[in-house]
Parts: C-alpha cells; sequence; structure tokens
C-alpha cells in the first residue's frame, strides 16, 4: 500500500508538469502522437466533454515503471479529474504494449464489458499494430462517443470483479477456528460417549403375568355424551413477487478509494 | 469345610458343565455324563462320607467364616471369598464345589444354566471391543481375555398376586367438519376393575460386590430355561452365595410388583384417551420366592486408577461394559482431525475469496 502511494505521487509530480502534456485531455508522454494528431485529438476530447459532461483523457506511455497499465490509468483519473466524476481515459501503453480504457463515475455505466471490448478491437485494429497511433486513438475515441451518444443500456448494471486469489487472515482465523472446533468437538464427544451409563431394562411384565379382571357386571356403560360445535376461522392468503436478472454488466473495482471500470488488451 | 469336584467316572479328570446342555464333558477323554448320573453319583459319595464324619466327629466351628478349603484333587489349601461356593484351584485349575456354601439355607431352589460358552462370551466380547477405537491396546490382548469368568450370581426372585378394585369415568372423543363448522362429540364411560393379578419372576440381586444396574442393563433372563437347581451346573464355573437376605429385598419386590400390577390394569382401559379414577385399590402379596443363580460372564479390567467391568447375560448374551479411553490415542486423532479440518477450510477460504 506504501508503495503504491509513493509511486502514485512520483507519477503525479512526474505527469503533472505541464511540458509533458499537449492539452488539458491529450498527456502524450510516449510521444506516439505528432503535434497536429494531438491537437486533433484535443479538440475530439474536448467536444466529446462539453457534449456528455464527461471528461475524456488521452495518455500514452513508453515506461510504465513496472506498474500495470490499470494501476496507471486509475492513479491518473484520480489526479487529473477526481474521484468516482465522470471520466474516461484511453491509455496506449508502449512498455506494455497494451491499449487500456478506465472509466469512472457514469462511464462505468455507459462502457460496459462488451462495449469496452469492442472499443479495443477498434482502437487495436486501427493502426496500433502500423504504429499509426494518430489513427487508432481517433477510431477509439470515434466508438466511444457512439456509446457516449447511445447513453446507459437499458440491461446494464455494476459487478465487482473479482481479484486474484489471496490468502486473508479470515481465512486463516476460520481455518484455526474450525479446526479446533471439529478436533475438540471430537474429543469432547469421545469422551461422553466412552463414560457409558448402565441402562437397566425394563421388566417384560407382558410375558410375566396373569391378568384376571372382571369388567364389572355389564361391562363399560356410557353414562353421558356430549356434543360441541365451532366455527372454523377463514384464513386468508397472500403471495410475494419473484425477482428478475438482466445483462449489460459493468464490472467494477476500487482503486485508491474510487470506483473504477475498464478492461484492457494487448496487442 | 469339605468340598465337591466332579470327576470323570471314566480317567478320574475333573469335569466341567457345557453350557446350553444337560451334561458335563471331560477335556481329557472327552466322555460325556448326563447330570442325573453325577447327581446320583455324588450323593453316594456324600452319605459315605457322611458316615466317617459320624464315626470321627470333629469339635463344632463356625462354617461359614472359615474361607478356606482344601482342594480334594492336589490337596492344597485355598483362600476364598467368603460368599464364594463354586470356584476353580489356583494350584491345580480343577472346578471345586464348597459344600457348606450351597447347603441349607444357601442351598438355590432354581438355576438358569448357562448357554453360551467361554470362546462365544469371547468372541462377542471382542467384537464389542474391537469397534471402539479408543479403547487401550491391552484391552483385548490375550491375556485380558483369560480373565473372562463364568459366574452364577444370586437373585432372589418373587412370585406375587395383587387384588385389584378399580373404579373409574373415561372419555374418548370424535370431531369432525360439516361446511365452516366442526363438532366434537365426547362419550363419557363408567368404568370397573376387579379381580386379581399374577406378576411372576420378578427379581431383585441378592449380592453387595456387584453394580445391580450394570447387571439389570444384561436382563432379561429366560424363565423357560430355569431349572431345579442341581450341583453338577456349577461345576466349571464360578457361583456366589447371596449375602443380600430376603428380608432386605421384599419391599422393593412388592412395590415393584404393585407397580406392574397397577400398569396392567390401566392397560385394560387404555382405551380411553382421558381417565379419572374415583378408586384405585390394588393390594399386593408375594406368594412364593426361589432363591435364584442366574449366569453372567464376568471381565474386569484395571486401567488408570479404575476398574472397569464387562458383563454379559450367560444366557441370552446381552452385555453392558465400561469402557477404557485411551485418553493420548484421542488427543493425538483429534490433533490430526485439528489439523486437517484447518488446513482444508483455509485452503477452501483462500479458493472462494
Amino acid at each position: 500500500m506504501v508503495k503504491k502511494t509513493v509511486l502514485a505521487i512520483l507519477l503525479v509530480i512526474l505527469l503533472a508538469i505541464p511540458s509533458f502534456a499537449v492539452g488539458t485531455g491529450v498527456y502524450d508522454y510516449g510521444s506516439l502522437l505528432t503535434s497536429e494528431e494531438a491537437a486533433e485529438i484535443e479538440q475530439i476530447v474536448t467536444s466529446m466533454q462539453q457534449a456528455h459532461g464527461i471528461d475524456v483523457l488521452v495518455l500514452t506511455l513508453n515506461d510504465a515503471e513496472g506498474r500495470s497499465s490499470r494501476n496507471i490509468a486509475d492513479y491518473f483519473i484520480l489526479d487529473h479529474v477526481g474521484t468516482d466524476e465522470n471520466a474516461l481515459l484511453l491509455l496506449l501503453n508502449m512498455d506494455e504494449r497494451e491499449v487500456y480504457i478506465s472509466t469512472s463515475g457514469i462511464a462505468i455505466d455507459i462502457m460496459t464489458d462488451a462495449r469496452i471490448d469492442a472499443t479495443l478491437d477498434v482502437v487495436i485494429d486501427n493502426g496500433m499494430i502500423d504504429a499509426a497511433y494518430g489513427n487508432a486513438v481517433k477510431a477509439g475515441l470515434s466508438r466511444i462517443n457512439s456509446y457516449f451518444e447511445s447513453g446507459v443500456p437499458a440491461d446494464g448494471y455494476r459487478e465487482e470483479e473479482t481479484g486474484p486469489k489471496q490468502l486473508y487472515p479470515i481465512d486463516v482465523a476460520l481455518g484455526v477456528g474450525g479446526g479446533g472446533a471439529t478436533g475438540i468437538t471430537h474429543f469432547f464427544r469421545t469422551r461422553k460417549k466412552y463414560r457409558t451409563k448402565t441402562r437397566p431394562k425394563p421388566f417384560a411384565v407382558g410375558s410375566n403375568s396373569f391378568v384376571n379382571l372382571t369388567h364389572g357386571a355389564s361391562g363399560d356403560i356410557l353414562i353421558d355424551t356430549r356434543r360441541t360445535s365451532r366455527v372454523i376461522p377463514k384464513v386468508s392468503s397472500s403471495s410475494g413477487g419473484g425477482g428478475s436478472s438482466s445483462s449489460g454488466r459493468s464490472t467494477t473495482h476500487s482503486t485508491g478509494g474510487g470506483t473504477f471500470g475498464g478492461g484492457g488488451k494487448k496487442f | 469345610m469339605s468340598t465337591t469336584s466332579f470327576k470323570c467316572p471314566n480317567c478320574g479328570a475333573a469335569i466341567t458343565y457345557v453350557p446350553g446342555t444337560e451334561h458335563t464333558k471331560c477335556p481329557y477323554c472327552l466322555s460325556a455324563h448326563t447330570l442325573d448320573a453325577l447327581i446320583a453319583k455324588q450323593k453316594e459319595e456324600a452319605t459315605k462320607a457322611q458316615q466317617s464324619e459320624i464315626q470321627e466327629r470333629k469339635p463344632e466351628i463356625d462354617q461359614s467364616a472359615l474361607r478356606e478349603y482344601i482342594c480334594n484333587s492336589c490337596g492344597a489349601q485355598v483362600v476364598t471369598d467368603e460368599t464364594t461356593s463354586s470356584t476353580i484351584c489356583y494350584y491345580c485349575h480343577n472346578p471345586v464345589i464348597i459344600n457348606d456354601r450351597i447347603s441349607g439355607e444357601f442351598l438355590p431352589d432354581k438355576i438358569v444354566p448357562f448357554q453360551i460358552d467361554r470362546d462365544a462370551a469371547v468372541e462377542r466380547f471382542l467384537k464389542w471391543a474391537r469397534s471402539k477405537r479408543y479403547v487401550p491396546k491391552d484391552f483385548t490382548s490375550p491375556s485380558n481375555l483369560e480373565k473372562i469368568t463364568g459366574i452364577y450370581l444370586p437373585y432372589w426372585v418373587a412370585n406375587a398376586q395383587a387384588e385389584m378394585d378399580i373404579v373409574g369415568r373415561g372419555e374418548n372423543s370424535r370431531s369432525w367438519r360439516t361446511g365452516d363448522t366442526e363438532y366434537t362429540e365426547t362419550k363419557i364411560y363408567q368404568f370397573e376393575r376387579q379381580g386379581t393379578i399374577e406378576v411372576n419372576n420378578i427379581s431383585e440381586l441378592a449380592y453387595s460386590k456387584f453394580d445391580k444396574d450394570l447387571l439389570r442393563s444384561i436382563e432379561p433372563y429366560k424363565a423357560k430355561q430355569k431349572r431345579d437347581f442341581a450341583l453338577p451346573y456349577l461345576t466349571g464355573f464360578f457361583a456366589e452365595r447371596y449375602d443380600i437376605g430376603r428380608q432386605d429385598v421384599e419391599g422393593r419386590l412388592d412395590e415393584r410388583a404393585r407397580r406392574y400390577a397397577l400398569s396392567l390394569a390401566r392397560d385394560s382401559y387404555s382405551k380411553y384417551s382421558n381417565v379419572r379414577t374415583e378408586r384405585e385399590q390394588v393390594d399386593t402379596q408375594i406368594v412364593s420366592w426361589e432363591y435364584t443363580l442366574l449366569p453372567v460372564w464376568v471381565l474386569t479390567y484395571h486401567y488408570g486408577s479404575k476398574t472397569y467391568v464387562y458383563a454379559m447375560n450367560g444366557q441370552t448374551g446381552e452385555a453392558f461394559g465400561e469402557l477404557p479411553l485411551n485418553n493420548r490415542k484421542l488427543a493425538l486423532t483429534s490433533g490430526v482431525l485439528f489439523a486437517a479440518v484447518a488446513i482444508l477450510v483455509t485452503l477452501g477460504g483462500w479458493l472462494i475469496w
């Protein structure tokens, strides 16, 4: 955690230097764009911001300093836009040869997993392999813009990402607790089972007896019959409703206290 | 003190009663002899001994206090418990019956002979003991199995009669529905029960050195196999005479007879769901007594500071035993179980999250 914070601060300091940034939306630290391309893209992202109220950032890098694309992208949004603000970042990470899209706020709901995947394909197919990075970014932004115009899909929903498997202290505590409970229960239950108690058998009265009883002069006599009645109260019934299911998932995760959507692809 | 050892008429070796039969068997020449023939021979020898005793009368001594006897097979002087009436000589291992402890007031009326022999008793014990995982290893060792002993224990058996006079009222109800209405009909009957109830074979242990509840756990004994007492049934087995008098158990047996009679009478009006008795008179009386010997296979085992007793009904095989527990073995298994579950749960948690 401390390491991540230090790295984030260093990156902020590094990336916050104005001379590295082309404009407010394009950060071409990897020098992948010509000045014309950068300017054109700057216009596109500005118009997207104005049209949809979502900050769109483009970031290029040659050296990721050992960090993952997701980490860089998420912290960049945190530092340049804010926590849980409406934002989208398109990252071209040449160190990992990876294109990554990070989303925040409403962009998470608009850019579903499927839409991010499709956008990444568009970016990669339109110039990443041929080193036509300006075209790639523009094609990607165009697709993103079309999604912004479509808005949140009717069946959209968020789902927290399941992270890599980790051994948490709670797992160990549960293991020790469960094992302890099982071992102790086994020990004391066995001890109790071995403490046998005598079980005197009941005397077999039936097979050791002879009954010679008379039932009065004329047997049992019916001396009275009583009859009562009552009205049975009616019982009302009610039923509950069922659930529903939907598609259009947006997988989310947490970074630096904010919630992000996103996805990436290698090329 | 005079003793009796049943000897094989053919070879003179000591013979033992064969459980579940009416004869004895010689372990050396393998000849079988009926109990009737042995009883006749024993009476003949007793008469001879009595004549010889008259000729050489010794000063009278309190026979009941004597705890030593001379084995008439090897001549060794052997000390017994003061209630032991049939035993096995420590030296020559021949079965010996101590006559003075099995005569007069101590002469049993009835006996239920052993139906289960030693091999079957050992087999049943092993089947039971080996199913228990945490008993000490030597619990089933041959040296421990040698200690399994067939013993006849003394019981007072009472046959009782109860005069019953019960008057009461019984109710039965039934319910049915018609539309939204539920009807309930209750019929009330007056009933009377007069007459007698006989309750037989109510038994109480007449021996203080055994846990009564433990022995009641291996009951019942089948009265059908009860026989008139005869000495040869004892040969090869241990036997004890009573040390709890009839008068000491009479009250308990009377109370039990009353309880059983009342329960039988109540059965006759159990068809009523609700009963209220107006008169419930039960007068019990014990009409006859039988001093009876009942067969038990016993194994005692000393472990730690405690003695554990295993007892088996020598007639039916019904058994009850106290189990010695090897705490070390149990602790080890519990520890392994702890480790296995801890690892599995931890791995499970790791895989789930």
